[in-house]
């Protein structure tokens, strides 16, 4: 449904954008995980048509030209950067963005109704966006975004810097539009948002593409072991049967079948207190492919 | 067109819950244009100055001479001889001389005093003779204006007829007549406050008019003698002189108001201005070009709240005028044609004003430097009527001047269309572009 290839974008010597394609297939949910300064807002807004690259191409439906009109009626954006106005009220600025796309009548009214009750902000309908938390705005940004019921819904950040229950609310929100089969392209931070939300997640970093599959299928090829680390309470006779490190009282393995080890352990008759698995997330994945931890 | 309607209205509501912004457009410019009119001694210019009218005697009699000086003694007219009175014989080109003074409004009229007036033996009794062919008083005043027709009617009667003694005027009834008008006036509720004004203070011009003068020696009413009506009035005969307009302001409101306009449009065009900048900082900016509209859209929406926000603006300044201050307009029409010009023109500075800067605070304060030195020398601060030549030469730079010009022209210069056409042509000139410089600026920063 979406094509993105050879996007390029530079300001002055950063080069924001270095060569990043993809592939997004209709109704799923695409993650674009990478840390601040990655270029996924930059590669974001390109694909919107909202800023030119210096060279690639963006197909949506197989068109060229995100610009287009008819191609834009079908998509929708949640900018980063809170793109609502904060002099008018809730209910303003959703039936605006309505208007924009061309919404009218009983529609708009429907419509402005869906994005008060989807922002959760039906009883602060009439309070300008101006007087609300960060968390009430990004959920209006989010309802505007969606408000003209696109096919396709990008998400730049839409958690970020909110409290935990807006966030929850805005998490499900955005599972009930993926569920009602809405594209989505999703940026985050956040790996475990990635982690939950996304069939398919594309790391990036420096501008680049470092990887892009299913979640399961990354972890696979990048995330490395599981750890399984045990309290010993009793440091055995026999400890280099039991494989991994011993560190202290504490024992390390590493395996790709950890559910084995701790069977393994259990055979061994060693007295265990505590017991952790560490299973690979794709923050391990980020860190395997880049060095880095995705929390800068 | 939907889109566009869209986006204009957005602007206008964020522009209308800006107070800050609100202060510059209507406050400051209707306090600029009130107290400045006030001190400038407001509505004094009207009718309660003393009217002016030439007067042309071609009789040069003892008794003409004498009714001049009636005339000249009276509390609200001034008069002012053309060419050499006291000549034997009258010389043509001074009823010319008369005719042009008041076609350039000069002169509210003119009055002409016919060889041989006098020597009529109907002359002092106010005709009824029947002879058509007995020298009439000719008065050439311009049929627009009816108030001072009318009230230089009573003057001219009663002068006339002083001395003639008593004849058959009630001037109770008349007074009672009068005062039942302004009653009248008073209750009617057809009437908008600024009509009742100006009604009142003509009824009672008038009934001071019956108290303070002997208007028994009126024989018919004073109604009755003008515009040569059958039997009674054949004495006065009355010229129809279609003036230039006055060409002059009547209050200092007039002056004022297009002036506190231009600052208003000031303030509208930076209001509007700052918001493409502010879009573009909050983020809205890029939402509206994801949305599906186009560039030409944006900035036409931009364009067109921007014009509706100047007539809003103009509408205002000149109501207010109109309704509180009593200026008056010469031509509705004229000035609607002045104000869609002027609007197009500050829509065009505002294009220009929304890329001088990147910030708020660059675009505001890059837009009241720039317009500052335009607006007075362009007559913001020095009115146009008080400029010395070499000023009112640099004014043509500004398009302030032109804006001021076109709409001045429409309420008291007089202008004609073809006069129009030169303040209009100019600014919607400048208007494009400046409005073109500013489309291609934006769309350099825009990528
Ligand atoms: N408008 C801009 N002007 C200059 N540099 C920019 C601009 N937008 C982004 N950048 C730079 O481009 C890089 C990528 O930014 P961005 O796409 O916002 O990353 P992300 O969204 O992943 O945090 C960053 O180094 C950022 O500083
Ligand atoms: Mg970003």
């Amino acid at each position: 449904m979406i094509e993105v290839t050879e996007l390029r974008k530079h300001y002055g010597d950063v080069q924001a954008v270095d060569g990043v394609s993809f592939e997004i297939r209709a109704g799923e949910a695409f993650g674009l995980l990478g840390p601040n300064g990655a270029g996924k807002t930059t590669t974001i807004h390109i694909t919107v048509g909202a800023l030119a690259p210096d060279s690639g191409e963006v197909r949506i439906d197989g068109k060229p030209d995100p610009t287009r009109a008819e191609t834009r009626a079908g998509v929708g954006v949640a900018p980063q950067d809170l793109a609502i106005y904060p002099v008018l009220t809730a209910e303003e600025n959703l039936a605006f963005f309505a208007k924009l796309y061309g919404i009218t009548g009983s529609r708009l009214k429907e419509r402005v109704d869906w994005g008060l009750e989807f922002s959760g902000l039906t009883d602060r309908r009439k309070s300008r966006s101006v007087e609300f938390s960060g968390g009430m705005k990004r959920r209006l940004n989010l309802a505007c975004a969606a408000v003209h019921e696109p096919r396709v819904l990008f998400c730049d950040e839409p958690t970020v810097g909110v409290d935990p229950q807006s966030r929850a609310h805005i998490f499900d929100r955005i599972e009930q539009l993926k569920a009602g089969g809405c594209t989505l392209i999703y940026t985050t931070h956040y790996m475990e948002e990635a982690q939950r939300l996304c069939d398919r997640v594309a790391i990036m970093d420096h501008g680049r593409i470092l990887a892009c599959d299913t979640v399961d299928a990354l972890i696979a090829h990048h995330g490395g072991d599981s750890i399984v680390e045990a309290e010993l309470l009793a440091v055995p006779s026999n400890r280099d049967t039991l494989g991994g490190e011993i560190d202290g009282d504490r024992l390390r393995v590493q395996t790709d079948k950890p559910f084995d080890a701790i069977a393994e352990l259990g055979r061994s008759g060693v007295e265990v207190g505590e017991l952790r698995v560490d299973r690979p997330d794709l923050e391990r994945v980020f860190l395997a492919l880049t060095g880095r931890s995705l929390r800068d | 067109m939907g889109t566009l309607l869209t986006l204009a209205k957005k602007d206008l509501t964020l522009l209308f819950r800006d107070k800050f912004a609100l202060f510059w457009i209507f406050a400051f410019p209707l306090i600029y244009a009130v107290f400045f009119g006030s001190l400038f001694g407001g509505d004094d210019g009207g009718v309660r100055a003393k009217m002016r009218i030439a007067v042309v005697d071609d009789d040069r009699s003892e008794e003409s001479r004498a009714l001049l000086s009636r005339l000249a003694a009276h509390e609200s007219v001034a008069i002012e001889t053309t060419g050499e009175g006291d000549d034997a014989e009258p010389r043509a080109h001074e009823i010319d001389a008369a005719r042009r003074a008041v076609r350039l409004g000069k002169k509210v009229a003119y009055l002409r005093i016919p060889k041989d007036y006098f020597e009529s033996p109907f002359a002092m009794f106010g005709g009824g003779g029947g002879d058509r062919d007995r020298p009439e008083l000719e008065v050439g005043i311009d049929p627009s204006r009816k108030a001072e027709a009318g009230f230089l009617q009573g003057v001219l009667m009663e002068t006339v007829f002083r001395g003639m003694g008593d004849l058959f005027t009630d001037k109770e009834k008349m007074k009672a007549e009068i005062d039942r008008a302004r009653a009248e006036i008073a209750s009617g509720d057809g009437l908008n406050t600024v009509q009742k004004a100006v009604l009142q203070t003509f009824m009672g011009a008038l009934s001071t008019f019956f108290d303070s003068v002997d208007l028994e020696v009126l024989e018919s009413g004073p109604a009755s003698g003008f515009g040569g009506g059958a039997g009674g009035g054949r004495q006065l005969k009355v010229v129809e002189v279609a003036r230039d307009r006055s060409n002059r302001p009547k209050t200092a409101f007039d002056i004022t108001f297009p002036s506190a306009i231009v600052w208003g449009l000031m303030g509208v065009a930076t209001g509007f201005g700052v918001t493409l900048v502010r879009e573009r900082a909050q983020g809205t900016l890029l939402r509206l070009r994801a949305a599906p509209i186009g560039r030409a859209q944006l900035l036409a929406g931009k364009a067109l709240g921007c014009f509706v926000m100047c007539m809003i603006v103009m509408l205002f300044l000149l109501g207010f005028a109109t309704v509180a201050l009593g200026v008056r307009v010469d031509d509705i029409l004229l000035l609607l044609v002045a104000m869609v010009s002027t609007g197009a023109c500050f829509t065009g500075v505002m294009m220009l004003v929304s890329v001088m800067g990147k910030t708020e605070e660059a675009v505001a304060g890059a837009s009241w430097g720039v317009m500052m030195p335009f607006a007075m020398i362009g007559g913001g601060m020095i009115p146009l009527v008080a400029m010395p030549s070499w000023l009112l030469t640099v004014s043509n730079v500004s398009p302030f001047k032109w804006g001021i010009y076109a709409v001045e022209g429409a309420v008291w210069r007089g202008f004609s269309f073809t006069d129009m056409l030169l303040p209009c042509g100019i600014l919607i000139a400048i208007g494009a572009v400046l409005f073109w410089i500013g489309v291609a600026i934006f769309r350099r920063i825009d990528g």
